[in-house]
Formats: structure tokens, C-alpha cells, sequence
């Protein structure tokens, strides 16, 4: 009987070291993302990019955007990812503009990080957008998306088994009516890519209250059964939504499931600098974002390792 | 000098050119606009120039005055996205200094239009000689 006591009592300290052990590493995971993040925001949203030194550091205008782009594509590159640009051309949001205007025109910054599989054919795609409004720095509408899906590719790319293939993208034009991810999406299916989701991150990093809740639009039981996993594990409460406004929406026209991640728009909790000049890295919460971040990033590689998802 | 008839002729074909081009631009994206609107005026030109001379000459001059009158709402978007009356970052960027010129262009080539038009029109010079 004492024997069996000392067993159980063994049993319990190995079960509660084990759980503490993957706290420390998602502690140690949750400090170095949010280094890599705060450092990624700041230089994305200001204070270390300059076109002209002294002005507010938008991603609006055409230059403005390129400039962006290239500094995106780089940070990629330096951290391993072979970054590439989708250079498109898009008709304007209403026809009757496209007798005025010339087509809308932009880049979008991709990374393909296949399967480990060989029968492996459909596509996860995870984005964010890039651009900002006129005049604002952008630092959580969409720095913070920005540097999550980074994040979150760095770690997809480092998994060993990968059953499905990845497609990061940082859409161009998503504040001039989602031209970007319009062209990525049609180019996508019209190239007769079969894809099983769309992961979308847009404005993760205010949260005014610090209860680390999110608003998620999540549109089947597969996905939502693999981010409340996720969720329950990190803590993280999701107030289900839906978003009509932001990337997914281009590749839910098309029929694909779509998921979008933001902070708590639902219970009113989202950043007073929307759209403003003082939507600067000064506003951003950065446990947060890095918390959001790795939620995605868990149940991605829930999915990306489920057997029953393919 | 270039002969009025002639000049009515060299306005007209460029001007649907540049039309003929935006149309099939957009089409290559998937929008229709641009290509229908090219095709209607095509049409109508078409059927006037069928009809007779009257009817041909009152469709070049609605012609010119169309074209003004798109230089001239060119313009006014040029005046509006410069003001920041429009928030949208593709409107300000699309009208450049070449929206400018081509806004324009637009707007002269229907006031040359209409000006040959008229010219065509007038009665030839009895020869002194004669």
C-alpha cells in the first residue's frame, strides 16, 4: 500500500514538473518573442526607418509602401525566410472609378514554406497587411500583425513535419480596399491551389484592461476546436466574431474558411489611436502581441500535424 | 497646314485610342466598365456615320464635348485628392503630374475637336483669280 502511495506521489510530481517545465519554456518563448517583436515594431512603425527624418513614418503612398516593402522583405531574409515580392495590378474598388483612375497597383511580400510530405497538396495561408492609413506610423493597425506572422513563420519553418504547405503573406493595399490579398487570393485560386484555410492577423497589440482576451472569427469546428486548445493552454479567453472588414474577407468571398485574429473590438477594448498620427509603438502592448502570437502559432502547428485536417 | 477634315479624323482616332486602351487594360483585370463604354461609343459613332451627315457631324460635337468634360472631372479630382478632401492613398498617388497632363490633354483635344469641327464647316474662299 505504501508502495503504491509512493508511486502515485512520484506520479504527481513528474505530471506537475512536466506542466511547470512547458510553462518556463512558453515563458522563455513569450520573453524572446516579445524582444524580437518590440524591436521589429519600433523600427516598422518609426523610429528607425526614415524616407525624410522628422516626418510621421506612414505606409500610404505608393513610395511610402515600397519602402515598406523592401525593409519587410530584408527583416525576413535576415531571419532565414526565403522572402519574395507578388507584384500586382488591381482593378479600382468601384467600376465606375476604373474609367478615371489607372488600376490600383502593389506588392505583396510572400513566403512559401512547403510541406514535409510529398502528398502533401493544400495550402494554409497566413497574412497580415502592411500598409497603414495616411499620416499614421501604424504601429498596431498593422506593425503588430506584421511582426506576428513573422513570428509565426520563423517557427512553422523551423517545425520538422509540416503536413501541409504554408503560405506567409504581408498585404499591400488592405486600407485602400483590400486590393492586396484580392489579387493573392484570385491569383491563388486561379492557379488551382487547393487551400484549407486563411489565417488573418489584424491590429494585435492594444489591451487597455490586460485580461490577454481576443475577438476571433473562426468558421468551423476543425479550426475552432484547434484554437480553443490553444487558448486553454496559454489562458487566453476568444470572444467569437466576425470581422467584415480586413484580408480574410477576400479569400472568405472566395469560399475558403477564413480566421481573423484582433484585439477585443467585441467588449469595446481596442485602441483609441485608430487611423491617428498617435498610432505610434509608445500604444502597443507588447506581452499581448506576443501572447496572440503564439496562440496562432499553436494552433497552426496543431493543424499542421493533424492527420484528420487533410 | 493640316486640312480641318483631316484633323477631325486624327482627333477622333486618337481619343478612342486612348479609350480602346484603358477598356482593354481593365479588361485583362476583370472589370467591363471601361471596354463597354468604349464599344457603346463605337457603336453610336458607327450608326451616325451610317445614318448621314447630319447625324455624324451632331455625334462628333457631343464627342468634343464629352471630352472636355472628362478633362475637366480629371481636374476636379486632381483639386479634390490634393486638397484631402479624399482619404483614399490610391487616388493620390494615381493623380500624378502625367494625370495632369493627360487630364489635359483630354480637355484641349475636345476644344480642338470642336474647332475643327466648326472650321470644316465654313464656307471655302472664292479664288480671286477666278
Amino acid at each position: 500500500m505504501s508502495c503504491l502511495k509512493i508511486c502515485g506521489a512520484l506520479l504527481l510530481v513528474l505530471a506537475l514538473s512536466t506542466a511547470l517545465e512547458a510553462q518556463v519554456a512558453d515563458q522563455d518563448l513569450l520573453v524572446q518573442l516579445q524582444a524580437e517583436q518590440t524591436a521589429f515594431i519600433t523600427m516598422f512603425s518609426g523610429a528607425d526607418r526614415s524616407l525624410d527624418a522628422g516626418t510621421v513614418h506612414a505606409r500610404s503612398t505608393e513610395a511610402e509602401r515600397r519602402h515598406s516593402a523592401e525593409v519587410l522583405l530584408q527583416a525576413l531574409v535576415a531571419r532565414g525566410l526565403d522572402a519574395a515580392y507578388h507584384r500586382y495590378q488591381y482593378k479600382n474598388t468601384n467600376p465606375a472609378i476604373d474609367f478615371l483612375l489607372r488600376p490600383m497597383r502593389g506588392r505583396n511580400v510572400v513566403v512559401n514554406v512547403p510541406a514535409t510530405t510529398v502528398d502533401a497538396k493544400r495550402y494554409i495561408v497566413v497574412g497580415a497587411h502592411y500598409d497603414s492609413v495616411a499620416e499614421s506610423p501604424g504601429a498596431d493597425d498593422n506593425a503588430s500583425g506584421v511582426a506576428a506572422v513573422m513570428s509565426i513563420a520563423a517557427a512553422i519553418n523551423a517545425l520538422e513535419k509540416r503536413r501541409f504547405h504554408f503560405v506567409f503573406v504581408w498585404f499591400d493595399q488592405e486600407e485602400d480596399g483590400g486590393s492586396g490579398s484580392k489579387a493573392f487570393a484570385e491569383m491563388m485560386v486561379a492557379d488551382g491551389r487547393q487551400i484549407h484555410s486563411m489565417h488573418n492577423i489584424d491590429m494585435i497589440g492594444w489591451d487597455s484592461d490586460n485580461d490577454g482576451a481576443v475577438d476571433m472569427e473562426i468558421p468551423t469546428e476543425e479550426l475552432l476546436g484547434h484554437y480553443e486548445a490553444a487558448a486553454e493552454d496559454l489562458g487566453i479567453a476568444i470572444s467569437p466574431t466576425r470581422f467584415n472588414s480586413s484580408d480574410h474577407l477576400s479569400f472568405r468571398d472566395l469560399g475558403i474558411d477564413s480566421v481573423c485574429l484582433s484585439e477585443q473590438f467585441s467588449a469595446g477594448d481596442w485602441t483609441p489611436h485608430y487611423h491617428q498620427s498617435t498610432d505610434t509603438v509608445e500604444s502597443v502592448n507588447f506581452e499581448y502581441v506576443a501572447k496572440s502570437t503564439l496562440l496562432m502559432m499553436r494552433a497552426l502547428t496543431a493543424l499542421s500535424s493533424d492527420q484528420k485536417a487533410l | 497646314m493640316i486640312a480641318a477634315k483631316q484633323q477631325v479624323w486624327g482627333l477622333l482616332l486618337l481619343t478612342l485610342g486612348a479609350f480602346a486602351w484603358r477598356g482593354f487594360i481593365y479588361l485583362a483585370l476583370g472589370s467591363t466598365v471601361p471596354a463597354w463604354f468604349f464599344v457603346g461609343v463605337l457603336c453610336c459613332l458607327l450608326i451616325a456615320w451610317l445614318v448621314g451627315q447630319r447625324l455624324w457631324r451632331f455625334m462628333l460635337y457631343v464627342w468634343a464635348f464629352f471630352l472636355m468634360l472628362y478633362g475637366l472631372l480629371r481636374g476636379a479630382i486632381v483639386v479634390l485628392a490634393q486638397a484631402g478632401t479624399i482619404g483614399s492613398a490610391h487616388v493620390v498617388d494615381a493623380t500624378s503630374i502625367w494625370f495632369v497632363v493627360t487630364s489635359l490633354a483630354y480637355f484641349g483635344a475636345g476644344i480642338a475637336l470642336r474647332s475643327s469641327l466648326r472650321r470644316s464647316l465654313l464656307p471655302k474662299k472664292q479664288s480671286s483669280i477666278s
